[in-house]
Protein backbone atom coordinates (compact mmCIF):
# COMPACT_ATOMS: atom_id res chain seq x y z
CA UNK A 1 0.00 0.00 0.00
CA UNK A 2 1.09 3.51 -0.68
CA UNK A 3 2.22 4.87 2.68
CA UNK A 4 3.66 8.24 1.80
CA UNK A 5 3.23 10.24 -1.34
CA UNK A 6 5.00 13.53 -1.86
CA UNK A 7 3.74 15.34 -4.92
CA UNK A 8 5.37 18.31 -6.63
CA UNK A 9 6.78 19.67 -3.41
CA UNK A 10 8.32 23.13 -3.67
CA UNK A 11 10.14 24.71 -0.74
CA UNK A 12 11.43 28.23 -1.03
CA UNK A 13 13.26 30.89 0.88
CA UNK A 14 12.68 34.53 0.06
CA UNK A 15 15.31 34.43 -2.66
CA UNK A 16 15.90 30.85 -3.77
CA UNK A 17 14.12 27.58 -4.38
CA UNK A 18 15.45 24.86 -2.09
CA UNK A 19 13.25 21.97 -3.19
CA UNK A 20 11.97 22.04 -6.74
CA UNK A 21 8.99 19.87 -7.75
CA UNK A 22 9.97 16.80 -5.81
CA UNK A 23 7.75 13.72 -6.12
CA UNK A 24 8.42 10.60 -4.14
CA UNK A 25 6.60 7.58 -2.78
CA UNK A 26 7.24 5.15 0.03
CA UNK A 27 5.38 1.86 0.29
CA UNK A 28 4.92 -0.42 3.23
CA UNK A 29 7.69 -2.94 3.89
CA UNK A 30 10.19 -1.09 1.76
CA UNK A 31 13.46 0.78 2.17
CA UNK A 32 13.60 3.76 -0.14
CA UNK A 33 16.86 5.63 -0.47
CA UNK A 34 17.02 9.35 -1.01
CA UNK A 35 20.54 10.00 -2.25
CA UNK A 36 22.20 13.31 -2.83
CA UNK A 37 25.28 15.33 -2.09
CA UNK A 38 25.37 17.60 0.92
CA UNK A 39 23.25 20.68 0.48
CA UNK A 40 21.01 19.04 -2.10
CA UNK A 41 17.97 19.30 0.16
CA UNK A 42 17.68 15.79 1.56
CA UNK A 43 17.10 16.85 5.14
CA UNK A 44 14.75 19.61 4.06
CA UNK A 45 12.51 17.03 2.41
CA UNK A 46 12.54 15.00 5.62
CA UNK A 47 11.70 18.03 7.70
CA UNK A 48 8.94 19.06 5.29
CA UNK A 49 7.32 15.66 5.76
CA UNK A 50 7.57 16.02 9.54
CA UNK A 51 6.21 19.56 9.35
CA UNK A 52 9.33 20.83 11.09
CA UNK A 53 10.77 23.30 8.63
CA UNK A 54 12.29 26.35 10.29
CA UNK A 55 9.28 28.51 9.44
CA UNK A 56 11.10 31.82 9.73
CA UNK A 57 13.26 31.22 6.69
CA UNK A 58 11.53 28.55 4.65
CA UNK A 59 8.05 27.94 3.40
CA UNK A 60 6.35 25.27 1.37
CA UNK A 61 4.89 27.17 -1.54
CA UNK A 62 3.14 24.36 -3.37
CA UNK A 63 2.73 20.61 -3.58
CA UNK A 64 1.19 18.01 -1.36
CA UNK A 65 2.37 15.44 1.15
CA UNK A 66 -0.05 12.60 1.70
CA UNK A 67 0.42 10.08 4.44
CA UNK A 68 -2.02 7.14 4.42
CA UNK A 69 -4.34 9.19 2.23
CA UNK A 70 -4.29 12.18 4.62
CA UNK A 71 -2.93 15.50 3.46
CA UNK A 72 -0.28 16.59 5.97
CA UNK A 73 0.36 20.12 4.75
CA UNK A 74 -3.08 21.42 5.64
CA UNK A 75 -3.32 19.51 8.90
CA UNK A 76 -3.50 21.72 12.01
CA UNK A 77 -0.48 21.63 14.31
CA UNK A 78 -2.48 19.80 16.97
CA UNK A 79 -3.19 16.78 14.74
CA UNK A 80 0.26 16.96 13.18
CA UNK A 81 1.76 16.55 16.65
CA UNK A 82 -0.22 13.35 17.09
CA UNK A 83 1.24 11.96 13.87
CA UNK A 84 4.83 12.82 14.76
CA UNK A 85 6.42 10.10 16.79
CA UNK A 86 3.28 7.95 16.53
CA UNK A 87 2.68 7.16 12.86
CA UNK A 88 5.79 8.80 11.42
CA UNK A 89 9.01 8.56 13.37
CA UNK A 90 12.18 10.42 12.69
CA UNK A 91 15.73 9.29 13.39
CA UNK A 92 17.87 12.40 13.55
CA UNK A 93 21.15 12.97 11.84
CA UNK A 94 23.78 12.99 14.52
CA UNK A 95 23.39 10.61 17.44
CA UNK A 96 25.90 12.60 19.47
CA UNK A 97 23.64 15.64 19.66
CA UNK A 98 20.20 14.18 19.32
CA UNK A 99 19.79 13.03 22.91
CA UNK A 100 19.09 15.55 25.64
CA UNK A 101 22.27 15.54 27.76
CA UNK A 102 20.35 16.28 30.94
CA UNK A 103 17.85 13.40 30.77
CA UNK A 104 18.37 9.73 31.49
CA UNK A 105 17.82 7.28 28.65
CA UNK A 106 14.76 5.91 30.43
CA UNK A 107 13.03 9.28 30.61
CA UNK A 108 13.77 9.99 26.96
CA UNK A 109 12.44 6.63 25.87
CA UNK A 110 9.27 6.98 27.87
CA UNK A 111 8.65 10.60 27.01
CA UNK A 112 7.13 9.89 23.61
CA UNK A 113 5.19 6.81 24.72
CA UNK A 114 1.49 6.95 24.04
CA UNK A 115 -0.30 4.40 26.25
CA UNK A 116 -3.32 4.08 23.99
CA UNK A 117 -1.33 2.08 21.47
CA UNK A 118 -0.09 -0.57 23.84
CA UNK A 119 -1.16 -3.01 26.45
CA UNK A 120 2.18 -3.08 28.22
CA UNK A 121 3.70 -0.46 30.50
CA UNK A 122 6.08 2.13 29.01
CA UNK A 123 8.97 0.62 30.91
CA UNK A 124 8.36 -2.87 29.58
CA UNK A 125 8.08 -1.49 26.06
CA UNK A 126 11.33 0.44 26.50
CA UNK A 127 13.17 -2.60 27.84
CA UNK A 128 11.81 -4.74 25.01
CA UNK A 129 12.94 -2.28 22.36
CA UNK A 130 16.37 -1.77 23.90
CA UNK A 131 16.84 -5.52 23.78
CA UNK A 132 15.51 -5.53 20.23
CA UNK A 133 18.09 -2.99 19.04
CA UNK A 134 20.81 -5.21 20.43
CA UNK A 135 21.55 -4.18 23.99
CA UNK A 136 22.35 -7.12 26.21
CA UNK A 137 21.71 -5.28 29.48
CA UNK A 138 18.77 -2.94 28.83
CA UNK A 139 18.28 -2.23 32.55
CA UNK A 140 21.70 -0.64 32.83
CA UNK A 141 21.21 1.35 29.61
CA UNK A 142 17.88 2.68 30.89
CA UNK A 143 19.61 4.18 33.90
CA UNK A 144 22.48 5.71 31.92
CA UNK A 145 22.91 9.29 30.87
CA UNK A 146 23.64 9.96 27.17
CA UNK A 147 27.30 10.91 27.75
CA UNK A 148 27.97 7.44 29.15
CA UNK A 149 27.11 5.77 25.85
CA UNK A 150 29.17 5.61 22.68
CA UNK A 151 27.98 6.98 19.34
CA UNK A 152 26.74 3.62 18.09
CA UNK A 153 24.91 2.93 21.35
CA UNK A 154 23.26 6.34 21.21
CA UNK A 155 22.17 5.72 17.63
CA UNK A 156 20.57 2.45 18.69
CA UNK A 157 18.87 4.24 21.58
CA UNK A 158 17.51 6.77 19.08
CA UNK A 159 16.16 3.96 16.92
CA UNK A 160 14.53 2.44 20.00
CA UNK A 161 12.99 5.81 20.85
CA UNK A 162 11.64 6.19 17.33
CA UNK A 163 10.01 2.74 17.54
CA UNK A 164 8.28 3.33 20.90
CA UNK A 165 4.84 3.83 19.36
CA UNK A 166 5.22 1.28 16.54
CA UNK A 167 5.26 3.80 13.67
CA UNK A 168 4.29 2.96 10.11
CA UNK A 169 6.90 5.16 8.48
CA UNK A 170 10.45 5.73 9.62
CA UNK A 171 12.41 8.67 8.26
CA UNK A 172 16.08 7.99 8.88
CA UNK A 173 18.04 11.16 8.18
CA UNK A 174 21.61 10.00 7.57
CA UNK A 175 21.41 7.63 10.52
CA UNK A 176 24.90 6.27 10.00
CA UNK A 177 26.92 9.27 8.91
CA UNK A 178 28.44 9.78 12.33
CA UNK A 179 29.29 6.13 12.83
CA UNK A 180 32.22 3.98 11.85
CA UNK A 181 31.93 1.38 9.11
CA UNK A 182 31.27 -1.71 11.20
CA UNK A 183 28.50 0.06 13.08
CA UNK A 184 26.93 1.34 9.87
CA UNK A 185 26.32 -2.18 8.67
CA UNK A 186 25.05 -3.20 12.09
CA UNK A 187 22.54 -0.35 12.29
CA UNK A 188 21.29 -0.95 8.77
CA UNK A 189 20.96 -4.69 9.29
CA UNK A 190 18.86 -3.76 12.29
CA UNK A 191 16.68 -1.40 10.24
CA UNK A 192 16.23 -4.09 7.61
CA UNK A 193 15.18 -6.65 10.22
CA UNK A 194 12.74 -4.17 11.71
CA UNK A 195 11.30 -3.48 8.29
CA UNK A 196 10.59 -7.15 7.73
CA UNK A 197 9.29 -7.66 11.23
CA UNK A 198 6.84 -4.74 11.37
CA UNK A 199 6.28 -4.01 7.68
CA UNK A 200 7.79 -0.57 8.12
CA UNK A 201 8.25 1.83 5.29
CA UNK A 202 11.68 3.42 5.66
CA UNK A 203 12.82 6.58 3.92
CA UNK A 204 16.58 6.26 4.15
CA UNK A 205 18.35 9.55 3.55
CA UNK A 206 22.04 9.21 2.81
CA UNK A 207 24.93 10.10 0.60
CA UNK A 208 26.57 6.71 0.99
CA UNK A 209 26.06 4.79 -2.23
CA UNK A 210 27.58 1.61 -0.84
CA UNK A 211 24.86 1.40 1.78
CA UNK A 212 22.18 2.23 -0.77
CA UNK A 213 23.33 -0.59 -3.01
CA UNK A 214 23.22 -3.05 -0.19
CA UNK A 215 20.02 -2.16 1.60
CA UNK A 216 17.59 -0.07 -0.41
CA UNK A 217 15.02 -1.42 -2.86
CA UNK A 218 14.28 1.79 -4.69
CA UNK A 219 16.15 5.02 -4.90
CA UNK A 220 15.76 8.69 -5.73
CA UNK A 221 18.77 10.72 -6.81
CA UNK A 222 18.50 14.31 -5.67
CA UNK A 223 20.57 17.10 -7.12
CA UNK A 224 20.22 20.73 -5.97
CA UNK A 225 16.61 20.28 -4.93
CA UNK A 226 15.47 18.27 -7.95
CA UNK A 227 14.97 14.56 -8.39
CA UNK A 228 17.14 13.78 -11.38
CA UNK A 229 16.55 10.05 -11.54
CA UNK A 230 14.49 7.43 -9.79
CA UNK A 231 13.86 3.73 -9.97
CA UNK A 232 14.78 0.34 -8.57
CA UNK A 233 18.30 0.20 -7.21
CA UNK A 234 19.47 -2.31 -9.83
CA UNK A 235 18.48 0.00 -12.66
CA UNK A 236 20.04 3.02 -11.02
CA UNK A 237 23.35 1.28 -10.48
CA UNK A 238 23.66 -0.75 -13.68
CA UNK A 239 21.84 1.39 -16.16
CA UNK A 240 22.02 5.04 -15.07
CA UNK A 241 20.34 7.37 -17.54
CA UNK A 242 21.35 10.76 -16.25
CA UNK A 243 24.82 12.24 -16.36
CA UNK A 244 24.64 13.20 -12.70
CA UNK A 245 23.87 9.64 -11.63
CA UNK A 246 26.77 8.38 -13.70
CA UNK A 247 29.05 10.95 -12.12
CA UNK A 248 27.82 10.01 -8.69
CA UNK A 249 28.49 6.36 -9.34
CA UNK A 250 31.93 7.04 -10.74
CA UNK A 251 32.77 8.85 -7.51
CA UNK A 252 32.32 5.62 -5.57
CA UNK A 253 35.67 4.60 -4.19
CA UNK A 254 36.41 1.03 -5.18
CA UNK A 255 38.21 -0.82 -2.49
CA UNK A 256 40.80 -3.31 -3.76
CA UNK A 257 38.98 -6.15 -2.01
CA UNK A 258 35.66 -5.19 -3.59
CA UNK A 259 36.03 -7.06 -6.86
CA UNK A 260 33.29 -7.30 -9.39
CA UNK A 261 29.89 -5.86 -8.70
CA UNK A 262 29.07 -3.75 -5.74
CA UNK A 263 25.59 -5.18 -5.48
CA UNK B 1 31.57 23.97 46.71
CA UNK B 2 31.42 22.82 50.34
CA UNK B 3 34.21 25.19 51.34
CA UNK B 4 32.57 28.04 49.46
CA UNK B 5 29.14 27.51 50.90
CA UNK B 6 30.47 27.07 54.44
CA UNK B 7 32.51 30.29 54.30
CA UNK B 8 29.52 32.13 52.84
CA UNK B 9 27.20 30.54 55.40
CA UNK B 10 29.58 31.57 58.20
CA UNK B 11 29.69 35.14 56.93
CA UNK B 12 25.91 35.31 56.65
CA UNK B 13 25.52 34.02 60.21
CA UNK B 14 28.09 36.57 61.36
CA UNK B 15 26.01 39.30 59.72
CA UNK B 16 22.80 38.08 61.32
CA UNK B 17 24.14 37.74 64.85
CA UNK B 18 26.38 40.78 64.45
CA UNK B 19 24.88 42.70 67.35
CA UNK B 20 25.49 39.76 69.70
CA UNK B 21 29.21 39.62 68.98
CA UNK B 22 29.92 43.29 69.16
CA UNK B 23 28.18 45.17 71.95
CA UNK B 24 28.62 48.54 70.20
CA UNK B 25 26.26 50.33 67.87
CA UNK B 26 27.86 50.73 64.42
CA UNK B 27 27.19 54.46 64.57
CA UNK B 28 27.93 55.08 68.26
CA UNK B 29 30.62 57.76 68.49
CA UNK B 30 33.17 57.63 71.29
CA UNK B 31 35.85 60.25 70.72
CA UNK B 32 37.95 59.06 73.65
CA UNK B 33 38.65 55.77 71.90
CA UNK B 34 39.32 57.13 68.42
CA UNK B 35 41.73 55.28 66.14
CA UNK B 36 42.55 52.69 68.78
CA UNK B 37 44.22 49.50 67.52
CA UNK B 38 42.57 46.10 67.86
CA UNK B 39 42.14 45.15 71.50
CA UNK B 40 39.89 42.97 73.66
CA UNK B 41 37.26 45.68 73.99
CA UNK B 42 37.37 46.59 70.27
CA UNK B 43 38.43 43.45 68.37
CA UNK B 44 38.98 45.24 65.05
CA UNK B 45 39.92 48.60 66.59
CA UNK B 46 38.04 51.85 66.04
CA UNK B 47 37.89 54.57 63.40
CA UNK B 48 38.58 58.29 63.58
CA UNK B 49 35.33 58.96 65.44
CA UNK B 50 35.87 56.07 67.86
CA UNK B 51 33.20 53.88 66.26
CA UNK B 52 33.73 50.16 66.73
CA UNK B 53 35.13 48.73 63.52
CA UNK B 54 33.85 45.19 64.08
CA UNK B 55 30.29 46.46 64.35
CA UNK B 56 30.79 48.66 61.29
CA UNK B 57 32.38 45.88 59.24
CA UNK B 58 29.50 43.55 60.03
CA UNK B 59 26.96 46.22 59.16
CA UNK B 60 28.84 46.95 55.94
CA UNK B 61 28.88 43.29 55.05
CA UNK B 62 25.16 43.02 55.75
CA UNK B 63 24.51 45.87 53.35
CA UNK B 64 26.94 44.57 50.73
CA UNK B 65 25.45 41.10 50.85
CA UNK B 66 21.84 42.22 50.71
CA UNK B 67 22.51 44.64 47.87
CA UNK B 68 24.49 42.00 46.03
CA UNK B 69 21.88 39.29 46.44
CA UNK B 70 18.93 41.58 45.70
CA UNK B 71 20.55 43.13 42.64
CA UNK B 72 21.55 39.72 41.29
CA UNK B 73 18.08 38.33 41.89
CA UNK B 74 16.27 41.18 40.15
CA UNK B 75 18.86 41.05 37.35
CA UNK B 76 18.10 37.38 36.97
CA UNK B 77 14.35 37.93 36.84
CA UNK B 78 14.46 40.78 34.34
CA UNK B 79 17.26 39.22 32.33
CA UNK B 80 15.52 35.85 32.11
CA UNK B 81 12.27 37.44 31.01
CA UNK B 82 13.88 39.65 28.38
CA UNK B 83 16.41 37.06 27.23
CA UNK B 84 13.86 34.27 26.91
CA UNK B 85 11.42 36.40 24.95
CA UNK B 86 14.20 37.62 22.64
CA UNK B 87 15.60 34.13 22.27
CA UNK B 88 12.28 32.67 21.24
CA UNK B 89 10.99 35.43 19.00
CA UNK B 90 11.82 35.82 15.34
CA UNK B 91 14.89 37.62 14.08
CA UNK B 92 13.35 41.07 13.79
CA UNK B 93 11.87 41.21 17.28
CA UNK B 94 15.04 39.68 18.66
CA UNK B 95 17.27 42.21 16.93
CA UNK B 96 15.08 45.09 18.11
CA UNK B 97 15.07 43.89 21.73
CA UNK B 98 18.79 43.30 21.85
CA UNK B 99 19.70 46.61 20.18
CA UNK B 100 17.46 48.36 22.69
CA UNK B 101 19.27 46.59 25.50
CA UNK B 102 22.66 47.45 24.06
CA UNK B 103 21.61 51.08 23.81
CA UNK B 104 20.98 51.13 27.55
CA UNK B 105 24.17 49.17 28.12
CA UNK B 106 26.21 51.81 26.34
CA UNK B 107 25.33 54.51 28.90
CA UNK B 108 28.26 55.24 31.21
CA UNK B 109 27.71 53.51 34.50
CA UNK B 110 28.72 56.31 36.85
CA UNK B 111 26.49 58.71 34.94
CA UNK B 112 23.49 56.46 35.49
CA UNK B 113 24.26 56.22 39.20
CA UNK B 114 24.61 59.98 39.52
CA UNK B 115 21.38 60.54 37.58
CA UNK B 116 19.58 58.02 39.77
CA UNK B 117 20.82 59.71 42.91
CA UNK B 118 19.77 63.12 41.56
CA UNK B 119 16.28 61.86 40.80
CA UNK B 120 15.71 59.48 43.69
CA UNK B 121 18.01 60.94 46.32
CA UNK B 122 20.96 59.17 47.89
CA UNK B 123 20.85 55.87 49.66
CA UNK B 124 20.40 52.18 49.14
CA UNK B 125 17.35 52.27 46.85
CA UNK B 126 18.68 54.63 44.15
CA UNK B 127 21.93 52.71 44.18
CA UNK B 128 20.05 49.47 43.66
CA UNK B 129 17.93 50.97 40.90
CA UNK B 130 21.00 52.26 39.10
CA UNK B 131 22.78 48.93 39.39
CA UNK B 132 19.79 46.98 38.10
CA UNK B 133 19.27 49.44 35.22
CA UNK B 134 22.56 48.31 33.76
CA UNK B 135 23.06 44.91 35.33
CA UNK B 136 20.06 43.09 33.87
CA UNK B 137 21.36 43.53 30.35
CA UNK B 138 24.35 41.30 30.84
CA UNK B 139 22.03 38.61 32.18
CA UNK B 140 19.57 39.06 29.31
CA UNK B 141 22.36 38.63 26.76
CA UNK B 142 23.66 35.48 28.41
CA UNK B 143 20.20 33.96 28.63
CA UNK B 144 19.20 34.92 25.10
CA UNK B 145 22.30 33.20 23.79
CA UNK B 146 21.63 30.09 25.86
CA UNK B 147 18.01 29.93 24.71
CA UNK B 148 18.97 30.42 21.05
CA UNK B 149 21.59 27.75 21.35
CA UNK B 150 19.32 25.22 23.02
CA UNK B 151 16.39 26.01 20.73
CA UNK B 152 18.38 25.00 17.66
CA UNK B 153 19.94 21.96 19.32
CA UNK B 154 19.34 18.70 17.56
CA UNK B 155 17.82 17.04 20.60
CA UNK B 156 15.12 19.71 20.65
CA UNK B 157 14.37 19.03 17.00
CA UNK B 158 14.37 15.31 17.75
CA UNK B 159 11.97 15.75 20.66
CA UNK B 160 9.76 17.95 18.49
CA UNK B 161 9.78 15.22 15.84
CA UNK B 162 8.59 12.80 18.50
CA UNK B 163 5.47 14.86 19.03
CA UNK B 164 6.43 16.49 22.33
CA UNK B 165 4.27 19.48 23.19
CA UNK B 166 5.84 22.93 23.02
CA UNK B 167 5.54 23.84 26.74
CA UNK B 168 6.96 20.47 27.65
CA UNK B 169 9.70 20.98 25.10
CA UNK B 170 10.69 24.11 26.95
CA UNK B 171 10.50 22.79 30.47
CA UNK B 172 12.10 19.38 30.02
CA UNK B 173 14.45 19.89 27.10
CA UNK B 174 15.49 23.50 26.90
CA UNK B 175 15.30 24.75 30.47
CA UNK B 176 17.36 22.01 32.20
CA UNK B 177 20.11 22.55 29.67
CA UNK B 178 20.40 26.27 30.29
CA UNK B 179 19.82 26.40 34.04
CA UNK B 180 23.42 25.50 34.90
CA UNK B 181 25.12 28.32 32.97
CA UNK B 182 22.26 30.60 34.04
CA UNK B 183 22.93 29.97 37.73
CA UNK B 184 26.64 30.50 37.25
CA UNK B 185 25.99 33.81 35.49
CA UNK B 186 23.68 34.79 38.33
CA UNK B 187 26.19 33.81 41.01
CA UNK B 188 28.91 35.75 39.22
CA UNK B 189 26.73 38.83 39.14
CA UNK B 190 26.53 38.79 42.97
CA UNK B 191 30.24 39.59 43.46
CA UNK B 192 29.99 42.01 40.58
CA UNK B 193 27.17 43.83 42.36
CA UNK B 194 29.09 43.78 45.64
CA UNK B 195 32.16 45.18 43.94
CA UNK B 196 30.16 47.87 42.21
CA UNK B 197 28.48 48.90 45.44
CA UNK B 198 31.88 48.99 47.19
CA UNK B 199 33.38 50.96 44.33
CA UNK B 200 30.59 53.53 44.28
CA UNK B 201 30.62 53.87 48.07
CA UNK B 202 34.39 54.24 47.91
CA UNK B 203 33.87 57.15 45.51
CA UNK B 204 31.28 58.57 47.88
CA UNK B 205 28.25 58.30 45.56
CA UNK B 206 26.91 55.05 47.01
CA UNK B 207 25.93 54.34 50.58
CA UNK B 208 25.90 57.57 52.57
CA UNK B 209 27.40 58.10 56.05
CA UNK B 210 26.82 57.36 58.84
CA UNK B 211 25.71 53.98 57.41
CA UNK B 212 28.75 51.86 56.68
CA UNK B 213 29.38 49.63 53.72
CA UNK B 214 32.54 47.68 53.08
CA UNK B 215 33.42 50.05 50.26
CA UNK B 216 32.90 53.23 52.25
CA UNK B 217 34.89 51.78 55.17
CA UNK B 218 37.81 51.15 52.85
CA UNK B 219 37.40 54.58 51.33
CA UNK B 220 37.45 56.21 54.78
CA UNK B 221 40.48 54.18 55.83
CA UNK B 222 42.58 55.00 52.80
CA UNK B 223 43.96 58.45 53.82
CA UNK B 224 45.15 57.07 57.17
CA UNK B 225 46.35 53.74 55.83
CA UNK B 226 49.99 54.17 56.95
CA UNK B 227 49.07 54.99 60.55
CA UNK B 228 45.99 52.90 61.23
CA UNK B 229 46.29 49.91 58.86
CA UNK B 230 43.68 47.83 60.71
CA UNK B 231 40.98 50.16 59.47
CA UNK B 232 41.83 49.07 55.92
CA UNK B 233 42.82 45.45 56.49
CA UNK B 234 39.63 44.19 58.17
CA UNK B 235 36.99 45.44 55.69
CA UNK B 236 39.26 44.61 52.75
CA UNK B 237 39.85 41.05 53.88
CA UNK B 238 36.14 40.55 54.54
CA UNK B 239 35.22 41.71 51.07
CA UNK B 240 37.84 39.36 49.59
CA UNK B 241 36.58 36.45 51.67
CA UNK B 242 33.00 37.18 50.62
CA UNK B 243 33.81 37.29 46.92
CA UNK B 244 36.06 34.23 47.17
CA UNK B 245 33.33 32.15 48.81
CA UNK B 246 30.74 33.15 46.21
CA UNK B 247 33.14 32.27 43.40
CA UNK B 248 33.74 28.84 44.94
CA UNK B 249 30.01 28.34 45.31
CA UNK B 250 29.31 29.23 41.68
CA UNK B 251 31.98 26.79 40.51
CA UNK B 252 30.34 24.12 42.62
CA UNK B 253 26.92 24.93 41.19
CA UNK B 254 28.24 24.59 37.68
CA UNK B 255 29.57 21.13 38.49
CA UNK B 256 26.26 20.20 40.07
CA UNK B 257 24.44 20.90 36.81
CA UNK B 258 26.97 19.09 34.66
CA UNK B 259 25.59 15.61 33.94
CA UNK B 260 29.12 14.25 33.63
CA UNK B 261 29.89 15.07 37.24
CA UNK B 262 26.86 13.29 38.60
CA UNK B 263 27.30 9.96 40.25
CA UNK B 264 25.23 6.96 39.07
CA UNK B 265 23.63 9.09 36.40
CA UNK B 266 20.97 10.31 38.80
CA UNK B 267 18.86 12.85 36.96
CA UNK B 268 18.37 16.23 38.50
Amino acid sequence: MNLLEVDNLVVETKTTTIINNVCLEVFENEIVALVGESGSGKSMIARSIMGLLPSEQLCISSGSIEFQENELLTLPEQSMRKIRGRSIAYIPQSPLNALNPMMSIERQLIESFDPQFHEISPKERALFLLKRVGFLDPERIMKSMPYQLSGGMRQRVLIAISLMNAPKLLIADEPTTALDVTLQAEILDLLQDLKQEYGLGILFITHDLGLVARYAERGYILFSGKIVEEGPINDLFYDPKETYTKLLLSSLIHHPTMTGSIL
Amino acid sequence: MILGSSILGGLIILCLVGSLISPYEPTAICLVDKNSPPSFSHWFGTDELGRDLLARTLQGMRISLSIGALAAFIDLLLGTLWGTIAGFSNNKVDAFMMRLAELVYSLPYVLVVILASVILGKGVVPLLVAMICIGWIHMARVIRLLVRDARCAEYVLAAHALGVRTPRLFFTHIFPNIVGPMLVACMLSVPHAIFTEAFLSFLGIGIQPPTASLGSLIGDALPAMRFFPWRLIFPASFISLLIFSIMLLSDGLRDLYDPKKQINGAAL
